[in-house]
This record gives C-alpha cells, structure tokens and sequence, in this order.
C-alpha cells in the first residue's frame, strides 16, 4: 500500500518542554493507523501538527512523497488532510447540507450577491450520503441531529473534498455501541476507497477492530509500533502505561445472602422506564447495559430519588421502601455516583475535603457545629484508602486529574458507608492507568458486602466489572445474562434487539 | 486609609467618641449586609430589604400605637420580616423565578405595603418609650454604642455559622454547584429558603435599630437600603455569581462605607454628592479585587494550558 503522509523525527515544544519528542509515524492508503497513550502523552499534539494548527520545532513531514510545511489547516484541507474531533462543531441552525459545504456552498454570481444554489446543494450532499451509507435528511436542521449524526456531517464535510487522510480523534467517546458500528463501517468505506485513517481512542478493542497499526506514545515518546495481529490487549496497554495495570477477568464472586439486598418490582416512570424487576444482593457486582437512551440512567436516578418513579416497589432487605427524595435515598445507604462528574459529582473550584465530606456533615458535627478534627480525619482518611493523588485533602478539585476526581466522588459516598452503590459511567474521561484504579476501587467495594449496579456503555468494562449483567432496551429491562451467558454479542442482541452478525 | 486623610481634612474625625457614635449611622446597613452575605454567597439577590425594613418598622409602629409594648412589637416585626423572607425564598424556589426578578417584585410590594399601612404624606409614627430609644442611640460606659455592640454580636454569629456549621458548608457548596449538592444530598430549596428568612429577619433588625435611632419609623425608612447593603457586600468581596466571600469582609465593607459618610457629613459633602463616592468606591474595591483575581485567573489559565500540554493536567479532552 502506498504511503500518503509521513512525519518522521517530529519535536515540539511549548515554552521551552518537550511536548512531543521524535515521533515517527506513516498513514498508507486504505489503512488504519492507531495512536494510543494516557491522557498527555502527546497524541493531541501530533495531531494538531498533522492538521497545521501547530508548527513542529523539527521534523520531517511529507505528503505523497513531497516534502511539505503544513501551514495552517486550511492548507491542511487543500492538501486532503481532515480531522473529525470528539465534539463536532456544527452550526446549530443551518441545515445538514449547508453545514456540509461550509465555505463552499454552490452558487452563481447575481451581481454582488452570491447566491446558493439550494437545490444543487441538496442533491450533492444526498449523493455523498448514499456513498457513505449515511441515511439522514440533508434539510434537517443540524441542531436535531445526535452527537453521532454530527460526527457523520463531519465525515462528509471532508467527503466534498478529495480526503486523502481522515483523523479521527477519540470520536466514539459520546457514542453508544450501536452509533460506533454505523461509524465504523463507513469509516471501513472510506477506507477500501483508498482513505488513510489515523485514529485515536482509549478503547482498545475498537483499536484492535479498525486498525491494523498501532503506535503507542507514553509521556511525548514513542514508545513501540506494532501490528495489531501481534499485541494482546494486555501488552497494548502495559505498554501505554508503562507499568502492569490489572484490568483482568471479574472476581469470583458467590451468593452469601439467601434474600436480595434490594429488591425491584414493576418499577415505572414513562416514558423512561416501564415494568423494571430485578434484585441485587449483597458483594455482587451488577452490569446495567443498554444503549444510550435505554432508561438506565432514569432507574438509577429514580432509585437516587432524584427524579422518583411513578409506581413500582422497591424493598431493601426485605423492607418495603419509598424513595421521596435523595436525603431518604442516602440515609437508606443507597447512593449514585453520576455520569457527568463536572456537572453533578463535585464542586471543581472547592477543595477535596469540602467535596469529601459533604454527606457526612452530620456525622462530624454536633448539633449542627462542626468538629473540625473528625471532619479532616475522615478526608484525610480516604484520600489515602482511595489513594487519590493530591498534595493534601486541600488542593483544589479541579487541579486533579479525572481518575482522581472520580476518586473524590467516590470518597464522598463511601464515608456514608453505603449498601447500595450506583455507578454511571464510572469510568468516563478517565485514562487507562486510573481505569485500573477504579476497577479495583469497585471490587474492594463489593468485597467488602456492598451491592454495586455499575452503568456502563463501555462492553467490555461491563464484562470485566460485573457478575451478572441486566441489558435494558427501550425502557424495559430486555434480558439479564450470567457471566458465562455474557459475551459482547450476546448484550448487543438484547440491547438492540436483533441479532448482531459477529464481525 | 480613609481614615488618615479623613483625619486629615476633618479636624475632629478622629475623635474617639465621635468615631464610635458615628457607627449609628449605618448599623442597620450592616446588619442587613451580613444576611445578604448568605443570600449571595448560594448564587442569589434579595433586592427587597429596603422595603422589608419599612414594612416591619411601620408593623412595628402600629403593633405599638394599638397598645402593645414596645419589645414585643419589635418582636413581631422580626417575625414579619422572617414570614416576608420565608415567602421572597418560596416563590424563588417554587417557581424557580430567578431572584433578582422575584425579590424586585416583592421590593415593590412589601415598599408599596409599608407606605400604605403608614399613610401617605405625614405618614410617620413616633413618640416611642425612652427605653427603646435607648438602643438607638444610647451607649454603654459612655463609650460602647449599643447599636455597635448588637452589631459586633451579630456579626459574630453570622461569621460563626458560615465558618463551622453544617448550615454554612452547604451555604458556599450551593454557590459552587448546586447541581452537585442536590446530588450529595443537600437539601438545596431548604438552605435557600433559610438565607431569605434569615434576610428577611434582619431587616426587620434593621428596622427595629433604624427606628430607635431616628425615633420615629415611615413607610419610606428602608427606601433604596438595599442598594447600600448589596454594595457593603461586593466592596467586603462577596462574588456576586456566588461560591464566595466572608463575614469579615463584610464587615469591613460595611466599615468603609460608613466611615466614608460620616467623612464626608463632616466635610459638609452633601448626601446627593457622597453617592458620587460611594460609587467610586465601589469600582475602586471590586476592581481591586478583580484585577488580582483576573490576574491570578489568568496566569493560571496559562500555566494550565501549558500543563495540560505537557499532560499534567487532564483537561477532559483526551
């Protein structure tokens, strides 16, 4: 396969630190090129130099053949270098078609006034389309569209020109299972027409599904190139880490309790749920899969009593139980650990005791006044047991990294030593090496007796994580597998309804 | 400072007694100051002071004209004024109208009340019992102004609550995401409601306190208060969009205000051209502070940005 663009012996620096330290990296036709590392390891500023936002310091760059300085990212466009980012930015109130041709709408000259030519637009962003398999009104307005949908205008976009290299950085991070497959395969499309792809994600098996390639970058070197067909999971990401991480097989785990910790039966809030049962007990790790949409998010806030069901009953050990509001949640031990961390898990701009020890005020006070001593032992205490890293329980939140931050919702709730812990997404926006951390955070959790029902769009950390694992589609629950009926195809097949043909 | 070129140019101004019973003058703004402390630390406003103020003195007025005494009118107006701030923080956190909106509307009401319960024109109430008048301008040992020393009093507690109560913790956590608080199990609607009562209750204080001193209370006694009190609290480094700022500083802003006016009451500046002060002084203290802050904000942001280049920090992108 021919080679389309090489950058070979790449620095750069940003005020006077080495960001990048002589990468070497070459896209040939039709193949996909995979860069991993942990978050700052330098993927994002090869990249950039790639796409001409930044200058390299040294390095060597060609483009079919020829010696190039990518100057800016237009110049990057001209030359068929395109980048589709993790948040695709569109123009909300254009429609598809003229988000497509940005710049370059069709048009005649009437005088001063350039005037676009609707229908020709139209039809030629539909042709594009149809050459990606994309089925999508090209009048719709581009603030309708899902997260996934915007990515596919992005992939178009570049489609209206000659794209010679598609960089794709981290695009499935927002995108559920079923959205990452139609993404893939016209990615795969594009690929058989002679596209070099470069890609970019944390997860690994998508890695290991699209490309063929891998360059592993740790702290701005590049630390091996490899086939895929020659690297396991594991190598890949000791490799990336640089240290041994345990993302390893779930723990072996064996019913104790006779009768369910928490018990729910026809649980309802329509539109969003209807009919749920299921029980947790005790020390089991429970997976709630589903696509995006699927209403897990709405159950477990239900049971947070953040937005309370309709009707249902919920028993915790065999109590009949009614969950009015988050404050009767948390004194019945049943907490939630929520999707978006900045939004709803910490206060970023307060310190890590603030953030810590926020639900238990009432356990290190007295009659209302704090006890200073008991409440920094407690942040203190789990800032070791959590072992987040940070100068003190003081630092600010905000200037740790996600896994830490993670770590620091975690130690908020653990302090009320909880029965029941909701994950939602626990792992999101959080690198390789701290995954490991959480991982064992969660298992030690449930080692210890308590319940944990872990949402997770990631299928394999689902599998990894849990004992048994309870699929919901469209609001219902649609099935619930044990860990030997389990398998990424088999989730699929419940969440989506249909059965997958295995690629 | 202020102090120094007031001393300065206003032979007398450094006067101990004259300096102590200056503090009459604007107890009542500082009073409200420190509630209004709370209201904007949990990301909110309460522009209705001034008009609670009016409505619990002239309550408290009538309460005495029809025969009760006097403390226990003084009483029941610091239960009006937590009832009128019970009901600023239930349409805020019912309804969800922002608070600005809200406590404008009810700044209307409650002034339009107060002048109404007082009778238009003369509409004053006066002759109130010696012990009363007392409070308002008496001193204890000649030299302690009892209004300064209910003041001191109650900038203790407020301080206290913010700093060391449970109360207070989830006052500043509301301010920095309330999100995040409802989350963590904070009662978010219950703490907000509490700031506006307890706003509410002070200007009925303030009521009580301006009554004294001028003996006699009207339906306009709290007209445009609040204006003063939201600029006590921003000169004293309270955040406007909530999250920060301390008791003390408030209480210094409080100090530098008044001291600023009887500065100049001394000088014979009229109280129409000291508002030209007041507004420099306001610019000149919050963009201080915003200077610094903007400052350190933005070398921080720098040095985040190259740190985040250099991966020490994630900045949720990769």
């Amino acid at each position: 396969m021919p080679e389309v663009v090489s950058a070979t012996g790449l620095m750069k620096s940003f005020s006077g630190v080495t960001v990048v330290k002589g990468i070497d990296i070459s896209l040939n036709a039709g193949e996909a090129h995979a860069l991993v590392g942990e978050n700052g390891a330098g993927k994002s500023t090869v990249i950039k130099v790639l796409s001409g936002v930044h200058q390299p310091d040294s390095g060597v760059i060609k483009f079919d053949g020829r010696e190039v300085t990518i100057a800016n990212p237009a110049h990057a466009h001209q030359l068929g270098i395109f980048t589709v980012h993790q948040e695709p930015a569109l123009m909300p109130e254009l429609s598809v078609a003229e988000n497509v041709f940005m710049g370059f709408h069709p048009h005649r000259h009437i005088g001063p006034i350039r005037w676009v030519r609707m229908s020709e637009m139209n039809a030629r962003c539909e042709a594009v389309f149809q050459r990606l398999g994309i089925q999508m009104d090209v009048r719709e307005s581009a603030a309708r569209l899902t997260i996934a949908e915007q990515q596919m205008v992005e992939i178009a976009k570049s489609l209206i020109h000659d794209v010679k290299v598609l960089i794709l950085d981290e695009p499935t991070a927002t995108l559920s299972l079923h959205e990452t497959q139609t993404l893939f395969s016209i990615v795969k499309r594009l690929m058989s027409q002679g596209t070099a792809v470069l890609f970019v994600s944390h997860r690994l098996h998508e890695v290991f599904e699209l490309c063929s390639r891998v360059t592993v970058m740790r702290d701005g070197q590049m630390v091996a190139q490899r086939l895929t067909s020659e690297l396991t999971d594991e190598q890949l990401v000791n490799l990336m880490v640089g240290r041994k991480v345990d993302l390893s097989l779930s723990r072996p785990y064996i019913r104790q309790a006779s009768s369910p910790l928490l018990k729910v039966r026809s649980f309802n809030k329509p539109p969003y749920f209807q009919d749920v049962n299921f029980e947790i007990f005790s020390g089991e790790i429970v997976g709630l899969a589903g696509l995006i949409g699927a209403g897990r998010t709405n159950v477990a806030e239900a049971l947070f009593g953040i937005a309370p069901a309709d009707s249902g009953e919920v028993y915790l050990e065999g109590q009949s139980l009614t969950i009015r509001n988050v404050q009767s949640a948390i004194d019945h031990g049943i907490v939630y650990v929520p999707e978006d961390r900045h939004k709803h898990g910490v206060a970023l701009s307060m310190s890590i005791h603030r953030n810590i020890t926020l639900p238990s005020l009432p356990r290190t006070s007295k009659w209302g006044i704090s006890r200073f001593e008991d409440e920094s032992n407690l942040a203190r205490q789990l800032k070791e047991s959590l072992r987040i890293k940070a100068s003190s329980t003081e630092q600010t939140v905000s200037e740790l990294s996600g896994g830490n931050q993670q770590k620091v919702v975690f130690g908020k709730w653990l302090a009320r030593k909880p029965k029941l812990m909701i994950l939602d997404e626990p792992t999101r926006g959080v690198d390789v090496g701290a995954k490991g951390e959480i991982y064992r955070v969660i298992r030690e959790l449930a080692n210890d007796g308590v319940a944990v029902l872990v949402i997770s769009s990631d299928l394999p950390e689902i599998l990894t994580l849990a004992n048994r694992i309870l699929v919901m589609r469209e609001g219902r629950l649609a099935g619930c597998l044990s860990r030997d009926e389990a398998s990424e195809q088999s989730i699929m097949r419940y969440a989506t309804g249909v059965s997958l043909v295995s690629p | 400072m202020e102090m120094i070129v007031f001393s300065a140019v206003a032979p007398g101004f450094l006067n101990f007694e004259n300096l102590m019973s200056s503090t009459n003058n604007f107890m009542a703004v500082g009073v409200m100051a420190l509630s209004m402390t709370f209201v904007i630390i949990t990301g909110g406003i309460d522009l209705s002071v001034g008009s609670m103020m009016s409505l619990c003195g002239v309550s408290m007025g009538l309460f005495w004209q029809h025969g009760l005494n006097i403390w226990i009118a003084a009483i029941l107006a610091l239960v009006l004024g937590a009832l009128l701030g019970f009901i600023n923080g239930q349409i805020i956190v019912r309804t969800g109208i922002q608070p600005l909106i809200a406590t404008l509307a009810t700044l209307f009401i409650y002034g339009s009340l107060a002048m109404v319960l007082a009778g238009q024109g003369d509409g004053s109430i006066y002759g109130f019992p010696q012990s009363y008048l007392f409070l308002g301008t008496g001193s204890l040992f000649r030299i302690m102004p009892v209004q300064l020393l209910v003041f001191s009093f109650l900038a203790l507690v407020f301080g206290f609550v913010l700093q060391r109560t449970n109360y207070g913790r989830r006052v500043y956590f509301i301010g920095n995401n309330e999100a995040a608080a409802l989350y963590s199990g904070v009662r978010v609607q219950h703490v907000k409601t509490y700031t506006y009562v307890i706003s509410g209750c002070m200007s009925g204080v303030a009521a009580v306190l301006m009554g004294s001193y001028f003996a006699s209370v009207r339906g306009d006694m709290g007209l445009n208060y609040e204006l003063t009190v939201i600029t006590a609290c921003l000169v004293g480094g309270v955040n406007v969009f909530g999250g920060s700022g301390t008791i003390f500083g408030v209480v210094v802003g409080a100090f530098i205000l008044g001291m600023l006016q009887q500065g100049l009451n001394m000088l014979n500046v009229s109280s129409v051209e000291q508002s030209i002060v007041t507004g420099l002084i306001l610019i000149a203290a919050v963009g201080i502070q915003q200077m610094s802050g903007l400052f350190s904000r933005r070398t921080r942001r720098i040095k985040k940005d190259r740190m985040s280049d250099l991966g020490l920090v994630s900045t949720g992108r990769e």
